[in-house]
């Protein structure tokens, strides 16, 4: 969340990158003085010179919003690297290599209103910096869940956000958290705000499915959800595929079917090609475990079924009955 | 301008959604009458007061614009479109499509983007001839040579005039090399990768950039997809990776990620396009895909390197 966005600034930006002269930008327009006014922050911006300035630079608003989303995500990079380190539950290097680049500095990106800090808490707590009490507390105090689950808008950062709290939460609030996000994915009433919606609605997908399957006691009403949200994530990620959140979400079916010792082996085949063919990186490593010789017996079985490899994705797992 | 207007009427939703009202909202900004204004004209209204007023209620206004174009008036598709031609992934492009061609852009050069892309699905599936796609690129490169160049907008329609004529103008392929090097990730996400992808993928099969561009270019879509973390595109630049790799003849490095580029044909394409790629890579490699898999999967779980 960035509370000193000049828009100017990435116009001035944009045209830079463009190679158009500040006279090309502005003739018809305004005066160039105006324009340095503007950069100098003597005037500010009205809208409908942002527009035509847009115009000129052949960039439509929707593709400025994601130029600006895309130049602060990437000069603010250390934010991501953390967020995913914490994510991947690497905490001492997260805290050695990366959070002294953000101690002291004023967060930028969509993650720095709730999911940095409950990182951060989160690192802490796991270090034994502070104690696991303080961390909830504080935790609480940041997320205000009893908030969010009033509204009707989540945005990118908050579930992100959600992703690390449902890791310690307790099951009262784990089943707040996953009716909440089973409405933002079954009713198109609920808006996600969000730049990048496929990565935004896998983490839905994951969050809802770690909340409702780490739950002490499930309903039979909550087993149906379960299924469906399962069901939508194979049909949703048969065209958006995120690199690392389909090895989660697919890792949360595969615990769920050995908990219950249900055998799938196309929910074992899928989870394990899913790893197998994401480039060897940290975050892989979380799934080290569950690569054993008899899994991957299971994947060369399919491997070796030229009529399973011809067949559109997830067809067989699909058709039949999940849970 | 309407959409503007939009913006402000989401704000609203927003400000509803999350029990605050406009007195709280407008606290130290404007004053409810000014708000209550812009609700109905916001001609002038500045953009570091929308953007206060989003600050408090804590949304990026990326994500006001975003969700306004894509979600709140039925996403006209457009990138969902492009990525479907892109991939070929047709199980659902029909909506798509139709919703697609009754969709007008203000902005020529994405108008010129959407309606080569039309004429590609179009052609792809055999709604047209490849004569008909061949005059429509040529009339998109004129006109986005019209236009300034120095945009996604105008590299993604050359890249595909590219893929389709490798021998073209070399200095359409530079252009379109500059802009890439210069230009990283700061576009239109999908679009920069589609063009890094259509170029890397003609040199692949018809060796349009000198090595140490591809490979400088390889290395750049590398940082890219970091950033931009999705299956198809990580995997397209495993390929090239590989690609690299085998003009080093380092074929104990090759065989930790060739099998991963394979297993990612099995996992991303199924279905009719998987016979087509298996057999790219089989020739591109000389070897039998699923045995090469295998080996190598096998090799490197006995070695403990697999993951």
């Amino acid at each position: 969340m960035n509370e000193d966005l000049r828009c100017v600034d990435y116009i001035e930006k944009l045209r830079i990158e463009k190679e158009l002269s500040i006279k090309d930008l502005t003739s018809g327009v305004i005066s160039p003085r105006t324009y340095t006014r503007y950069l100098s922050n003597q005037v500010e911006i009205p809208l409908d010179i942002l527009n035509k300035f847009l115009e000129r630079l052949e960039t439509p608003l929707y593709q400025f919003g994601l130029y600006i989303y895309n130049t602060i995500y990437l000069e603010n990079s250390e934010e991501i690297v953390f967020f995913n380190l914490i994510v991947s539950e690497k905490y001492k290097r997260a805290y050695e290599q990366e959070y002294p680049k953000l101690k002291d500095k004023k967060f930028q990106t969509y993650l720095s209103g709730k999911a940095l800090p409950l990182s951060i808490l989160l690192m802490k707590c796991k270090l034994n910096i502070i104690t696991e009490n303080h961390m909830l507390v504080e935790m609480r105090n940041v997320l205000e869940l009893n908030a969010l689950i009033n509204r009707k808008d989540i945005n990118a950062g908050e579930i992100e956000a959600l992703k690390i709290f449902v890791k310690v939460c307790n099951d009262t609030e784990k089943e707040l958290i996953s009716n909440m996000l089973y409405k933002y994915l079954s009713d198109k009433s609920y808006m996600i705000l969000t730049n990048t919606v496929e990565v935004s609605r896998v983490s839905l997908y994951y969050v809802s499915l770690l909340a409702y399957t780490t739950r002490s006691k499930l309903r039979k009403a909550d087993k149906a959800k379960i299924e469906w949200i399962v069901k939508d994530f194979l049909k949703y990620h048969k065209r958006a595929k995120t690199l690392l959140l389909d090895c989660m979400v697919l890792k949360l079916i595969y615990d769920y079917y050995n908990k219950h010792q249900l055998s799938n082996d196309l929910i074992v085949f899928h989870y394990v090609a899913a790893i197998l063919s994401t480039p060897e990186n940290d975050h892989t490593k979380q799934f080290r475990s569950d690569i054993t010789e008899a899994n991957i017996r299971i994947l060369f079985k399919f491997l070796e079924d030229d009529t399973f490899l011809k067949e559109s994705m997830y067809e067989r797992l699909l058709a039949n009955e999940l849970l | 301008m309407n959409f503007y207007r939009d913006y402000f009427r989401i704000l609203d939703k927003i400000r509803i959604s999350k029990g605050i009202s406009v007195s709280d909202l407008c606290y130290g900004i404007m004053s409810e009458r000014t708000y209550y204004r812009y609700m109905l004209s916001n001609k002038d209204i500045r953009f570091e007061i929308y953007n206060k007023l989003l600050q408090k209620l804590e949304v990026d206004a990326s994500n006001i614009i975003h969700y306004s174009f894509f979600a709140e008036k039925g996403d006209p598709g457009i990138t969902r479109f492009i990525y479907r031609v892109h991939v070929k992934h047709f199980d659902d492009i029909e909506d798509i499509y139709h919703q697609v061609l009754k969709y007008t852009s203000e902005s020529v050069q994405l108008e010129t983007i959407i309606r080569i892309y039309v004429k590609k699905y179009e052609y792809t599936g055999g709604k047209i001839s490849k004569e008909s796609y061949l005059n429509a690129l040529e009339t998109a490169l004129k006109k986005t040579i019209k236009y300034n160049e120095n945009n996604i907008n105008s590299a993604i329609v050359k890249s595909l005039y590219i893929e389709t004529f490798p021998n073209c103008d070399k200095s359409i392929i530079e252009s379109v090399c500059n802009f890439l090097v210069k230009n990283g990730l700061k576009s239109e996400p999908v679009f920069t990768v589609i063009t890094f992808d259509n170029l890397l993928s003609a040199s692949l099969r018809f060796n349009i950039l000198s090595s140490e561009l591809f490979i400088e270019l390889k290395n750049l879509l590398g940082k890219i997809v970091q950033f931009f973390p999705h299956k198809y595109f990580v995997n397209r630049y495993t390929l090239y990776h590989c690609f690299a790799l085998k003009n080093t003849k380092d074929e104990s490095e090759l065989g930790k990620h060739l099998y991963k580029y394979i297993l990612g044909i099995v996992v991303l394409q199924g279905y009719k396009d998987f016979e087509k790629e298996i057999n790219l890579v089989e020739t591109l490699f000389d070897i039998s895909a699923v045995e090469y898999t295998k080996k190598a999967i096998s090799e490197l779980y006995k070695r403990n390197e697999l993951i």
